[in-house]
């Protein structure tokens, strides 16, 4: 939503409140509790980010940054590298978008413009109950459902298509970085769903009427009129997407295989920086808890990153 | 409203408490019943005790405890905390429970690497008790169609050793016919043209091991370490063996490693006993011991390997690779720490507190007397799917506990 919410502010203009002087003792006490609150609220997060780098220092020591490009992975004899999570969580988390993006902002425009009232309004109020379904859920159905199709009859269908050497190649276990695909792009779509929506709808009537009072046809009005107009909006809906799939946990590691491998193919064993880190925080050794510390220091560099990218996008082409 | 419903339960497990403990009806045998356990239900004075640690022992505080509160109206026993037997150490050490548990016993090494914001109370490993307080066992467990929907599975089950265990955790075995396994199996064979070949399936082994750490993962490791130490080179630890070099399957927790072998066919692994019972699809595999007997996992074989060692400790606690014809010999205990000086850095505040704690111990450690009609911690953690410790064990955590002190005598008299 903090795409969205900085899009609005930008539109709005200057706040008029912002910079007013209060003169009643009840105005200066209420301006001091908010500022408060405001204070408050940087120092915790301050301190969140510190104390996740502090405990993440021994790591970043010992290996330098080349922990990022370390390929092996083993708390057992207590070397790690963190270039087999990254590479799991990049490329599911792509493999994931590939999927979601053009369904999910097809579903969008479907339910936006094409499909009667009637029928729009109960499919999205399901697709928003979709996006509160816990995540573990969606493992359960991933290891219980998706799990076993996928070793069954999809692996081997796809496996038919490649040499011994392609992305479909390897063990058709049923886990791992293909399944785990499968159940984060169901997971991110709801939310790209209700994002985009949102935006399409807000997309000026008469920009649309225009353009078909020209002569353009319908389809014609989505590819040139609605998505352009609903370009950021819909990056704002790819990003939060893209941060849900970068950083969900539970779901993944159910059905990843929890397996820190190098990713040889979609059917390798992976596990990705956050399942990794929930997998194996408890109980570890000093060495290990640091990395699984600079984990999470990758991870929010990542996801602020996916964001920060969002914001500058949006703010350059409104510039313009 | 909230009152009075905790109220009812209260009662109702009072009730439940009760009825399994009243003493047998008179004309009974009688039969001579510990001194100290008799006392150890009743407390001088209203106490509550906190407690924390190893996943391992959390079915069994969780049956347990409400039995004991229900006993005394003046102990009341607070949920177990399961954070794992790392939290667990560090809770003790920083005097937030008055007892807490692990898979494997606390070393000095554990004292010296916590946190130094505990540094002010930590102590020396002598000023901590360490008892037995659950026994269980390691089940190498499997899913293999062609091997256990073969007819003459149910007979002669699938029978691994240490050794093709190590092999097969160390990369040397990837297929379920290797050669050593079927010199295990010799029953899995066909004859063609007069000549006998093994028939268990050409398929690679899906090897599943732990993602997260674990004490299921130490006694593993011990007993490849103590059976095969020239294969499993590496001493045991509770980390995981998973690694980006081996491609094992991770699994977190022991339910996640079952789940895993039951969506995988071809898959080995192993969990506690309790996954296999509660897993219809997974079997165990038998193990031939150090003895070159073919053993299958079960509440017996289990307490016949701890049998083989009476003189457990928290510096000597490894029951793995135990000999003789009914041991099974990938089992271990787990262990309650707790402060030996009560009065001094502790959790405790008061000495009933402090009672409470030490006799609250000594029920979870020891069963009844048989035919008693009583119903203690080992009781009740047989039918949790434990093992009860053995009188030897039973002995062990006594002793341990008569040590305890509160401004400088002992608290079980």
């Amino acid at each position: 939503m903090t795409v969205q919410t900085a899009m609005q502010s930008e539109g709005a203009g200057r706040n008029p409140a912002r910079g007013f002087k209060p003169r009643a003792g009840s105005d200066r006490l209420y301006n001091l509790a908010l500022r408060t609150v405001a204070v408050l609220f940087a120092a915790i997060v301050a301190a969140f980010v510190w104390s996740v780098l502090h405990q993440s220092l021994p790591a970043w020591g010992k290996y330098g940054f080349g922990f990022l490009f370390g390929t092996n992975w083993a708390p057992s004899e207590d070397v790690f590298g963190a270039a087999p999570l990254l590479l799991a969580t990049l490329i599911t988390t792509g493999v994931a978008l590939l999927f979601a993006v053009p369904i999910g902002i097809g579903t969008a425009l479907v339910l936006t413009f094409v499909l009667p009232r009637k029928i729009s309004t109960p499919l999205r109020s399901i697709v928003e109950l979709l996006a509160a379904v816990p995540s573990v859920v969606y493992g359960l159905w991933g290891l219980s459902i998706v799990v076993p199709w996928m070793s069954h009859t999809v692996q081997p269908w796809l496996a038919s298509f490649t040499d011994s050497k392609g992305v479909f190649s390897g063990n058709q276990l049923g886990l791992g970085l293909a399944t785990a695909s499968i159940v984060l792009s169901i997971m991110v779509l709801p939310t790209i769903v209700a994002v985009s929506r949102d935006v399409l709808a807000n997309v000026p009537n008469d920009q649309i009427e225009g353009a078909l009072s020209l002569g353009a046809t319908r389809g014609q009005v989505m590819t040139k009129v609605v998505l352009p107009a609903a370009k950021f909006g819909n990056l704002g809906a790819i990003s939060l997407g893209t941060g849900r799939a970068l950083g969900e946990t539970v779901a993944v590691a159910m059905v990843i295989g929890q397996s820190p491998a190098m990713p040889g193919s979609l059917f390798s064993l992976g596990s990705t920086l956050a399942s990794t880190i929930a997998g194996q925080y408890i109980d570890s050794q000093p060495m290990h808890l640091a990395a699984l510390g600079a984990c999470a220091v990758i991870l929010m560099v990542l996801t602020a990153g996916v964001n920060f990218l969002a914001r500058l996008l949006v703010r350059r082409t409104a510039g313009k | 409203m909230k009152k009075t419903l905790r109220g009812s339960f209260g009662t109702a497990v009072a009730a439940l408490g009760l009825a399994a403990s009243i003493v047998v009806p008179a004309g009974a045998v009688t039969v001579k019943v510990d001194p100290i356990l008799l006392k150890t239900t009743t407390i001088t004075a209203a106490a509550t005790v906190a407690s924390s640690g190893a996943t391992f022992d959390t079915p069994f505080f969780n049956a347990a405890f409400p039995v004991y509160s229900a006993r005394n109206s003046k102990a009341t026993v607070s949920a177990y905390g399961a954070g794992g037997s790392g939290a667990g150490q560090s809770a003790i050490m920083g005097n937030t429970v008055n007892f807490s548990a692990s898979d494997v016993p606390m070393t000095a090494t554990d004292i010296s690497n916590a946190s130094s914001s505990l540094s002010a109370t930590k102590g020396s490993l002598s000023d901590y008790v360490q008892i037995p307080v659950a026994l269980g066992g390691v089940a190498i467990a499997f899913r293999a169609s062609a091997i256990t929907g073969a007819k003459n599975y149910s007979k002669d089950g699938f029978v691994l050793d240490a050794t093709t265990i190590a092999k097969i955790y160390t990369g040397a075995i990837t297929y379920w016919n290797d050669p050593a396994i079927c010199a295990l199996n010799p029953k899995y064979s066909v004859t063609y043209k007069g000549k006998k070949s093994c028939s268990l399936p050409e398929k690679a082994i899906v090897v599943n091991a732990r993602s997260d750490s674990s004490g299921t993962t130490y006694i593993f490791k011990d007993y490849m370490h103590a059976a095969a130490p020239t294969i499993f080179t590496s001493t045991p630890s509770k980390t995981t063996m998973v690694t980006s070099g081996n491609g094992f399957v991770g699994g977190s927790g022991n339910q996640g490693v079952a789940a895993n072998l039951e969506n995988t066919d071809y898959s080995i692994g192993y969990v506690e006993y309790s996954y296999v019972l509660l897993n219809k699809t997974l079997e165990a595999a038998k193990i031939k011991n150090a003895s070159g007997k073919v053993v299958a996992i079960s509440p017996a074989s289990i307490a016949a390997a701890a049998a083989t060692k009476s003189t457990v400790s928290s510096t000597d606690f490894s029951i793995v690779n135990a000999t003789g014809n009914t041991a099974y010999p990938i089992s271990g205990y787990s262990w309650a720490m707790v402060r030996k000086n009560q009065s001094g850095d502790s959790k405790a505040s008061t000495y009933a507190e402090a009672e409470l704690t030490v006799k609250l111990l000594d029920w979870l450690t020891h069963s009844a007397p048989a035919k008693s009609g009583y119903t203690f911690g080992q009781d009740i953690a047989a039918q949790q799917g434990y093992v009860a410790l053995p009188a030897a064990a039973q002995t062990v955590a006594r002793n341990g506990l008569l040590t305890i002190t509160y401004n400088g005598s002992a608290i079980l008299k």
